[in-house]
């Protein structure tokens, strides 16, 4: 489970007459996931998902605020390298090192992670079986193609066994063969009872995959729920409805 | 966390550095091959060239003639045949020939002027303070390599003959020529061993290939470890990990020093053994026989080894710290060259004579390294200096890597904002207009300027004097005014055109003759430390300005930089320095910048403690005249100092004193600071608009 609360990031954008002026990308946002279940962030463009998320993954400090994650033996941890220690985070932005094979890159990463030799070796070849990775796994990941580094990517997620995963905007850009591989997998380890934090654009993707809903604008929260009560609360049909009422009656609230 | 465990996770980036460095064609290139292939093709290259032209010059056969109508036959025992007998004579250590035209005075002439013939001889006798005599002029062509070759063959020939009259003379007098032409005999041994000279040779050249050797060895890797990153969309991915900055840092650091420690080591290598093999042909054509005694060099190269370490881990952090900035490989490339430019200018001081190894100077990064490289290549040890050196490469290569760390931390360089921060080479189209410009294209800008500068700018000055160094003010303001104009910046922003306050020019009168009083005496301490850096100064300026009148060099001295080096540094640079930076930060490196920019290690301290001054009054008030008004004085005092050097001793006695009292220098700062701060204070910035 990764909980955070009331969590700020402020950033500072240079505007007219090289002045600085200070703006909160998420502002005040506390959020909960739950082990076995898979959460959705879902928001326009600049709603602050990828800093949330960032934050989450701790690749960023908030400005304020605190993240805490309870592993599998239910201890709570906020130390950075901890938290780290127990998330698998996959990005649009998080990319392969291309001069290695994906065993290699696993191997170092293994170790970086705190696993030693033997067990990073059988972990490997676990993973390899799970996710089909044997017809590659020694070839350098420049010549994969998309498909297969991007089940590398999941391999690397998964390599420490984390009980956190947080995937933002895994499938952009995917076709579908691959977008697949990722669903299953969160699906897969959703019922492992591991706890998936996940944001996209692709609504019903979302609809059919999130228990559980969090709707983001302009570094708020305005709305939570499972994706029948967020229908059920806007009065819509579909979740990308759903989304679009959310919005506008935001934009309308903001400008009365 | 366990030291244990820290060090399996350094180890882990460190291979993963190591190998990902190792698998690029590109850094093995610059690793291996460049040193290995390019030493010995300069080394060979200017051998061949230097034989060709050596070989081309004495083979060849010039074509001369002699004039001797108005030369008296026999008088001083002249003889016109002799004379051309001896300059036709195919000697045999003289490997060139030269052939005798027959052309009368005036053709000889035009014929010289056409090329025809590369040289002549007049002969004619003339009444000289000795009496009646043949005096013979050789007329040839200065601008032509050839006729001047000519010419000293003529002259070599010429004294030939001096000689052979000389002693016939004597002969015929009945006296003994050997005696009276040779009375006593002159020979010169060089008692510096052979190893000192071949070292003293190397000592020149090799502190300088090797400081840019071992940047060029770092900046690759350097660039790969941290733009690289960012550039292949690693970076995230290493973020994600559970390790620290420092352990980051530090596996990153020692794969990027390895990287510099073994190209470094096989430059030196290959440089080694290419001199070695250079200084062999060099000697063998003298017929000499090379006796160094390879030995002997042994313990001298195990303490530039050594050093070399030291230096490689510091100018790796270095370099690792300039290209983090960077987003990608194009943008850090553009940081290689100011980069480059400061390193090396540090490197060259090796070349300035007789400069003395201090304590001191063994602190100054770069410099100590050059230096003690050069001494310890004439087998000058002074352990206790080599101590300096090691030391403080360590501790400025430990205060970068903290100064990385830290810089690793800020979210600002790892998640900047996309797109090119690069416009100069966008084209022009696509960009919006306003704004001021980019730190790359700031530091784009200012390496143009510098290269500028330093080619063309040395040249018209020598050529044009005063004028030249007008051009190069005009240079200077050029490459910034072409740049915003191209990348459509705000010119009022870009330059911070703004009129001042009333008040605020009294303030930058007050804190600038504060500032003028601080430096004053900062030079002067410095001058006692670096008195040929001073006199080369001194000498340039005099040089520059022979013939030039007070209000001329008032104008072009003064007026000119007021002008154009505000609008490059105080304007352009600090502007984007500025919007990047933190205004602390961008204070320091535009006043670093100018200092660097004037190219000499007093003025570096006294012209960079200006420029932090102007930039802070630009920060303040956000007007450019007011430091345009600043600098014109500043400058205008100098050239008053040249020109009426007494009044002003007579008007400020104080200032002029070479050594001056403990009193004296109290005065002086309490005065300096008092003003500086009164001026400071009269600086404040406009009550802040409303929100």
């Amino acid at each position: 489970m990764i909980k955070a609360e009331n969590l700020i990031k402020t950033f500072a954008k240079t505007e007219k007459k090289s002045k600085r002026v200070e703006f909160n990308a998420v502002d005040g946002i506390s959020i909960e996931a739950f082990d076995g279940e898979i959460l959705g962030v879902l928001g326009p463009n600049g709603a602050g998902k990828t800093t949330l998320l960032r934050m989450l993954g701790k690749l960023m400090s908030p400005t304020e605020g605190m993240v805490t994650i309870t592993d599998e033996n239910g201890r709570e941890l906020t130390q950075e390298l901890e938290i780290k220690q127990h998330i698998g985070y996959l990005s649009g932005n998080t990319k392969l090192y291309k001069r290695f094979s994906a065993r290699e890159m696993l191997l170092l990463l293994g170790e970086i992670y705190g696993m030693a030799r033997k067990e990073a070796e059988n972990r490997i070849e676990e993973i390899v079986k799970i996710l089909d990775l044997g017809a590659f796994v020694d070839n350098r990941i420049e010549r994969l193609s998309t498909g297969q580094s991007q089940r590398v990517s999941i391999a690397r997620c998964l390599l420490h066994s984390p009980q956190v995963y947080i995937f933002d905007e895994p499938t952009l850009g995917l076709d579908i063969i691959s977008s697949r591989a990722i669903i299953d997998f969160m699906k897969q380890e959703k019922s492992l009872g591991k706890t998936v934090l996940y944001s996209t654009h692709y609504m019903e993707e979302a609809e059919f995959l999130c228990d559980r809903i969090v709707m983001i604008y302009q570094g708020h929260v305005i709305a939570k729920g499972t994706p029948e009560e967020l229908r059920a609360h806007t009065h819509t049909t579909n979740l990308r409805d759903t989304f679009l009422k959310l919005i506008e009656d935001e934009t309308q609230g903001g400008l009365a | 966390m366990k030291t244990s465990a820290k060090m399996t996770k350094i180890k882990a980036i460190y291979q993963k550095e190591m190998l990902d460095l190792l698998r690029d064609k590109k850094t093995l290139i610059m690793m291996l091959v460049v040193p290995l292939i390019i030493y010995p093709l300069i080394m060979m290259g200017s051998i061949l060239m230097g034989s060709a032209i050596a070989g081309s010059l004495q083979s060849d056969e010039y074509q001369i003639a002699v004039v001797d109508d108005k030369a008296q036959e026999g008088m001083n025992g002249y003889d016109g045949h002799a004379l051309r007998a001896l300059l036709r004579d195919t000697e045999d250590e003289l490997k060139y020939h030269l052939k005798i035209e027959e052309f009368s005075e005036q053709s000889c002439k035009e014929a010289l002027a056409a090329e025809e013939i590369d040289a002549y001889i007049e002969v004619e006798a003339q009444d000289t303070e000795d009496g009646r005599k043949n005096v013979f002029t050789i007329y040839y062509l200065s601008s032509k390599t050839t006729s001047s070759t000519a010419a000293n063959m003529i002259e070599e020939k010429l004294e030939r003959y001096r000689e052979q009259v000389s002693r016939q003379l004597l002969t015929k007098l009945g006296l003994e020529p050997e005696l009276l032409l040779k009375p006593v005999e002159i020979s010169r041994s060089d008692s510096s061993a052979t190893e000192e000279r071949v070292g003293s040779m190397l000592g020149m050249i090799l502190p300088f290939l090797m400081i840019s050797s071992i940047l060029l060895g770092a900046f690759y890797p350097a660039v790969d470890a941290t733009a690289g990153e960012k550039e292949r969309g690693t970076l995230e991915t290493l973020l994600t990990l559970p390790v620290g900055n420092d352990e980051l840092i530090i596996g990153k650091f020692f794969a990027v020093s390895t990287v510099a420690v073994a190209s470094a080591v096989l430059n030196l290598v290959s440089m080694l053994f290419m001199s070695i093999y250079f200084y062999t042909v060099v000697q063998s054509d003298d017929a000499q026989t090379l006796d160094v005694e390879l030995t002997n060099f042994v313990p001298a190269l195990l303490i530039v080894v050594l050093c070399t370490v030291a230096f490689a881990l510091f100018i790796s952090a270095v370099t690792m710290c300039v290209t983090t900035f960077a987003k990608s490989f194009k943008e850090a490339n553009n940081y290689a060259t100011p980069l480059m430019l400061v390193v090396m200018f540090a490197s060259f001081v090796a070349f300035v004579p007789n400069i003395e190894f201090t304590g001191l100077l063994a602190a100054v990064p770069i410099v100590n390294i050059s230096l003690l490289i050069s001494d310890i290549l004439v087998f000058e040890y002074n352990f206790s200096i080599i101590m300096i050196v090691l030391v403080t490469n360590m501790v400025y290569a430990a205060l970068a890597i903290v100064l990385l760390i830290r810089l690793y931390n800020s979210e600002d360089l790892m998640f900047g904002e996309e797109g090119t921060s690069i416009q100069i080479f966008t084209g022009r189209g696509t960009l919006k207009s306003g704004g001021v410009p980019t730190l790359s294209d700031a530091v784009l800008v200012l390496a143009a300027a510098l290269l500028l500068l330093l080619y063309v700018g040395s040249i018209v000055q020598v050529r044009f004097l005063l004028w030249g160094l007008l051009m190069t003010q005009l240079l200077i303001i050029g490459v910034p005014l072409l740049a915003s104009w191209y990348t459509k910046k705000d010119m009022k922003e870009t330059f911070s055109i703004q009129a001042p306050k009333p008040v605020w020019v009294l303030g930058a009168v007050l804190s600038e003759i504060g500032c003028y009083l601080i430096v004053i005496l900062l030079s002067t301490l410095l001058g006692s430390l670096f008195q040929q850096d001073v006199q080369a100064v001194n000498d340039t300026m005099n040089y520059i300005l022979e013939g030039a009148g007070f209000v001329q060099a008032l104008l072009i001295i003064a007026l000119a930089p007021a002008v154009c080096e505000e609008a490059l540094f105080r304007g352009y640079f600090f502007s984007a320095a500025r919007k990047r930076l933190r205004p602390a930060a961008a204070i320091f490196l535009s006043g670093a910048v100018f200092g660097v920019y004037h190219l000499s290690l007093v003025k570096f301290f006294t012209t960079g403690l200006l420029g932090i001054l102007f930039c802070y009054v630009v920060y303040r008030t956000g007007s450019i005249f007011l430091t345009a008004l600043m600098h014109f004085l500043n400058n205008a005092v100098a050239v008053c100092v040249l020109f009426y050097p007494e009044l002003m001793e007579q008007l400020f006695p104080v200032l002029f004193s070479e050594s001056p009292s403990l009193i004296e220098i109290c005065l002086l700062v309490a005065v300096g600071v008092i003003c500086l701060s009164a001026g400071l204070w009269l600086l404040k910035p406009k009550t802040a608009v409303k929100e």
